[in-house]
C-alpha cells in the first residue's frame, strides 16, 4: 500500500508516476525514483530507452513502464 | 500537484457529468464493464458510481490478478512455504488470500518463512543475502506486472543467482475477456479497458473486441476524470452507432504498447495451454510460464509441486461477481461471514477486489439509500 491510499501498488494493475533521481553506481538499469510522497525506491527502468535523471515515468512493481509527457518534474 | 490533480478537478467532473447524463436517452439503460480492479477501486474510492445517471450501470471485471487465483496455487504456494529451508515472497495482497487449509500469513504465524516484498527485486535481494536458503517468488500479475518479473530474471540468470526462483501465475487478459464476451450470462454494452495492461500490449490487441463481438471498448486511465471521460467516450459511441477501440489514456498508452516489454516478455515467458481462472474455470492460452531457458528459475520444475485442483467454497460467489452477473452486496456471505478481515472469497481480500472495493466505500451510501 502506498502511505496515503488504501491501495496497492504492486499487484493491481495499478502503477505510480514517478521521477527518475539518480542511477545506481554499478547498474545502470537501475535507478532510484522518488515518488509523489516521496517514497524513494529502486526502479529497474531498463524497459524505457534513454532513461533520464529528471524524467517522469510510471512504475509498477519495481519496473518502469512507461515514460510520462510531464509531471513530478515540474513539482521539483 | 500537476498531473495528479488536473485529473480530479471538480468542476470539470461536474461538467463531464452533465454529458453523461445529456448522453443517455431517457429510458434506456446502459451496462458498462471496467475489466481492470484498478478501475474498480478508483470507482468506489471517488463515488464515481454515485454520480452517473440511473440509466448507465458500472459492472466489474475480472481484472484483479490476486482475486483470480485459484485455491489450488495458493495451496501449492503454502505447501512450498513449509519446506524448511525455503523463503516464500509475495506481494502483500497474496498474504490473505485464502487457499484450502489456510493463507500465506497463517503458514507464517505456523513458523513457515513468508516474506511480502514490493518487487521481484526485493525477493531477489533475499535470494542474494541468503544463499544457504532456497527464495521463491510467488508471482502474480497481469501484463503490467510480469514484465518486472521477467526483468529480475534476467538479472538472475544474469548475477547467475542459484538460489533463486519464481511459481508463475501471471495471466494474460485477453483471453478472458474473449471468455466473458461468448458467455450467455453477459449483458454488457461497452467496456472500459485496462489502461495499464495497454501501457505494456498497447491498445491495439483490444480491437477483437469490436470486431469479433459488436462491443465498443475505451481505453482509460485511472483518474476520476480519465473514468467519467471513457465513460462519455462509450455512450458516445453507442449513441452515435459507432463501435470501435478507442484510447483515453493516450498521454500513456502507445497503440502498440512497449515494444522492450513484449520483446522481454516473449523471450522469458510462453504460454500455458491451460490455466485455471478463481470462478471462471480453466480458460485455454490464458496464463504464462517460463521458457526452458529460465527452467532453473523454475519453482514447478526445481520442486515438487503438488499442483492439485480445489474446488472454491461453496458459499462464495466470486465466479459471478467476477463476470458481472452478480453485485458484490448479491452474495449470500457478503459482509457477514466474508469481509475483509475475514475473507471467503479473493474478491474481498485484494483492495482491487469489486467486494472489497465496495465494502471500503460503498456500502454506506447505498444503506443510507435504502434508509
Amino acid at each position: 500500500m502506498t502511505n496515503d491510499e488504501r491501495r496497492c501498488v504492486t499487484c493491481g494493475d495499478l502503477a505510480e508516476p514517478m521521477r527518475l533521481a539518480a542511477f545506481d553506481r554499478d547498474d545502470p538499469e537501475l535507478a532510484v525514483c522518488v515518488g509523489k510522497d516521496g517514497t524513494r525506491c529502486v526502479v529497474d527502468v531498463g524497459l524505457i530507452p534513454d532513461a533520464a535523471p529528471g524524467e517522469s515515468l510510471l512504475v509498477h512493481a519495481g519496473a518502469a513502464l512507461a515514460r510520462l509527457p510531464q509531471g513530478l518534474r515540474d513539482e521539483g | 500537484m500537476r498531473y495528479v490533480d488536473e485529473f480530479r478537478d471538480p468542476g470539470l467532473a461536474r461538467a463531464l457529468v452533465g454529458e453523461i447524463v445529456a448522453a443517455v436517452e431517457p429510458g434506456k439503460s446502459v451496462k458498462l464493464m471496467e475489466v481492470c480492479g484498478g478501475h474498480t477501486h478508483s470507482i468506489y474510492r471517488y463515488g464515481i458510481d454515485d454520480l452517473l445517471p440511473e440509466g448507465v450501470e458500472l459492472v466489474h471485471g475480472p481484472g484483479c490478478p490476486v482475486c483470480v487465483i485459484p485455491m489450488g496455487r495458493v495451496d501449492d504456494g503454502i505447501r512450498l512455504a513449509r519446506e524448511a529451508d525455503v523463503v516464500l515472497a509475495c506481494f502483500g495482497d497474496m498474504l490473505r488470500v485464502p487457499g484450502s487449509d489456510g493463507t500465506f500469513l497463517d503458514a507464517k504465524a505456523d513458523g513457515a518463512d513468508v516474506r511480502m516484498v514490493y518487487s521481484p527485486l526485493d525477493a531477489l535481494r533475499i535470494a542474494r543475502e541468503n544463499p544457504g536458503r532456497e527464495v521463491v517468488f510467488f508471482a502474480i500479475g497481469f501484463e503490467t506486472t510480469a514484465p518486472s518479473t521477467a526483468l529480475t530474471l534476467q538479472r538472475a540468470k544474469r548475477e547467475k543467482v542459484g538460489n533463486f526462483s519464481c511459481l508463475v501465475n501471471h495471466v494474460t487478459i485477453l483471453p478472458p475477456l474473449r471468455a466473458l464476451l461468448t458467455s450467455p450470462d453477459l449483458r454488457i454494452d461497452g467496456f472500459i479497458g485496462p489502461g495499464h495492461v495497454a501501457t505494456v500490449i498497447g491498445a491495439r490487441p483490444f480491437e477483437f473486441v469490436p470486431r469479433d463481438y459488436g462491443k465498443p471498448l475505451v481505453v482509460s486511465g485511472f483518474e476520476p476524470l480519465d473514468v467519467l471521460q471513457a465513460i462519455h467516450m462509450l455512450l458516445a459511441q453507442l449513441a452515435e452507432s459507432r463501435c470501435e477501440v478507442e484510447n483515453q489514456y493516450r498521454r500513456v498508452v502507445p497503440d502498440d504498447g512497449n515494444p522492450k516489454a513484449l520483446e522481454l516478455l516473449a523471450e522469458v515467458f510462453e504460454l500455458r495451454e491451460h490455466f485455471e481462472w478463481r470462478g471462471l474455470g480453466f480458460i485455454s492460452h490464458s496464463a504464462l510460464r517460463l521458457r526452458d531457458a529460465y527452467g532453473d528459475f523454475d519453482a514447478e520444475r526445481r520442486f515438487d509441486v503438488p499442483g492439485v485442483r480445489v474446488a472454491d467454497p461453496k458459499a462464495c460467489q466470486c465466479g459471478e461477481v467476477l463476470k458481472g452477473v452478480i453485485k458484490p452486496w448479491e452474495c449470500k456471505v457478503f459482509g457477514t461471514a466474508c469481509t475483509p478481515e475475514h475473507a471467503i472469497g479473493t474478491c474481498m481480500v485484494s483492495s482491487e477486489g469489486a467486494c472489497a472495493a465496495y465494502y471500503n466505500y460503498g456500502r454506506f451510501a447505498r444503506e443510507k439509500a435504502e434508509a
